[in-house]
């Protein structure tokens, strides 16, 4: 190769200029330079996302969509109903509170490939400039897409339930067993940590049990995270679990609402 | 004004990566740069590349840089005694390269991605290899 004496010279150089700017970025002092990136590149990646991407992936038919409907319907009223049981039985009050929603665009999908992979998080064009803060859900209506897990100022990362990353207490909607939910990053989730002696079904909804912190950031209660669809359950085993599906695909999100 | 045109392809291949297919195609090009040029130029050009894609991915400034880095240096290290630029090289080195990319910034679907981008590494070198043989004609 050529110019071989000056290589090991100018890789040292850039192996410290590397780790100068590692340190610099670990103190935070580089947060003006991620923003303008950002800020430059996030919108027409989301344009271009849009041009292409979104246009390759197979448009649901009329069936598929009522049948997401409807799920959704059904979903509300077992909530409804399993609130309304409690209610009565006055074993579990819950006081409404009110809570504010702000849309948001998905401009990005890392690591997504349509058809072929599933995204483990998704880029929104909210940011600290507009009040978001870490840990704070993200919704699709009822549907529980995620949490906030790192945000710049114009930026937010959301790493979705469905995420090897995620883990999240949750419910039987139906027959109130609890367990936890862990995303398995392939667009399903697995509730696991039920105890044999709780009943689960499939097609039971599964809604958060909630994880709000003292400042109210977090997950709140009841928010649906998906379907089950098939249940694991072994004398032999500790614990039993189920597979559950979301309501909706994360991968043709293009709006979600932030929970403030 | 080389630096300029690599710098321009380099912002080319990362918004291809960021925005619609999450295949390393900025690795591919610093991977072909370094083959072709020879010169340790592209090292910066590797540096430049890591800090965008970290910005657009929301990690640690750095990290792909090193990685970037890392992988040129052991290229540089390779063509110092045997030869790289034959196709079976270009390839190789792009798969094992790619490869060590996705397990390290926590891709999902390995194998999938892994048989796009050598789908993708090949064509790009089909194309290559017509261009040439298209020249070569062109001049006798």
């Amino acid at each position: 190769m050529r110019e071989r004496k000056y290589l090991f010279p100018v890789f040292l150089f850039c192996l410290a200029a590397v780790f100068f700017l590692f340190i610099l970025g670990r103190f935070g002092a580089l947060f003006f330079l991620e923003n303008s990136i950002q800020t430059v590149i996030f919108p027409l990646s989301s344009f271009a996302r849009n041009q292409t991407t979104q246009k390759l992936l197979p448009k649901p038919t009329s069936i598929q969509e009522e049948n997401v409907k409807l799920n959704r319907q059904v979903a509300a009223l077992a909530q409804l109903a399993a609130d309304n049981k409690a209610l009565r039985d006055q074993f579990q009050t819950e006081n409404p509170t009110s809570q504010e929603l702000l849309p948001a665009i998905v401009v990005g999908m890392p690591g997504a490939i349509p058809n072929i992979s599933f995204p483990e998080t998704l880029i929104l064009d909210k940011g600290l400039s507009d009040g978001i803060r870490l840990d704070e859900a993200v919704v699709d209506t009822n549907q529980l897409i995620g949490t906030i897990t790192q945000i710049s100022d114009h930026f937010s990362l959301v790493t979705l339930i469905t995420s090897t990353k995620s883990s999240l207490s949750v419910k039987d909607v139906q027959t109130g067993a609890i367990g936890v939910a862990k995303g398995q990053g392939n667009g399903v989730l697995l509730m696991d940590n039920v105890l044999l002696s709780d009943t689960l079904h499939a097609n039971d909804f599964v809604a958060s049990l909630g994880s709000q912190n003292l400042s109210g950031k977090g997950v709140v209660p009841g928010l649906i995270l998906g379907k089950i669809v098939s249940v694991d359950k072994k004398p032999s085993n500790l614990f039993q679990s189920a597979q559950v599906t979301p309501l909706i695909a994360f991968d043709r999100l293009s709006r979600v609402f932030i929970v403030k | 004004m080389r630096i300029f045109i690599w710098i321009l392809l380099v912002c080319c291949a990362v918004f291809l990566e960021v925005s619609i297919v999450p295949i390393p195609f900025s690795l591919i090009t610093l991977l072909y740069m370094c083959i072709i040029s020879e010169e340790p130029l592209v090292f910066f050009v590797a540096i430049f590349a890591g800090i965008l894609l970290d910005s657009l991915f929301f990690q640690t400034l750095g990290l792909r840089s090193v990685f970037f880095l890392v992988t040129l240096g052991l290229v540089f290290l390779y063509g110092r005694k045997f030869e790289v630029k034959n196709t079976l090289f270009i390839f190789g080195a792009t798969i094992v390269s790619s490869f060590a990319y996705f397990l390290l910034f926590g891709y999902q679907n390995l194998f999938g991605q892994l048989i796009a981008t050598g789908g993708i590494v090949l064509v790009g070198l089909a194309s290559i290899a017509l261009i040439r043989k298209i020249q070569a004609r062109m001049v006798y």
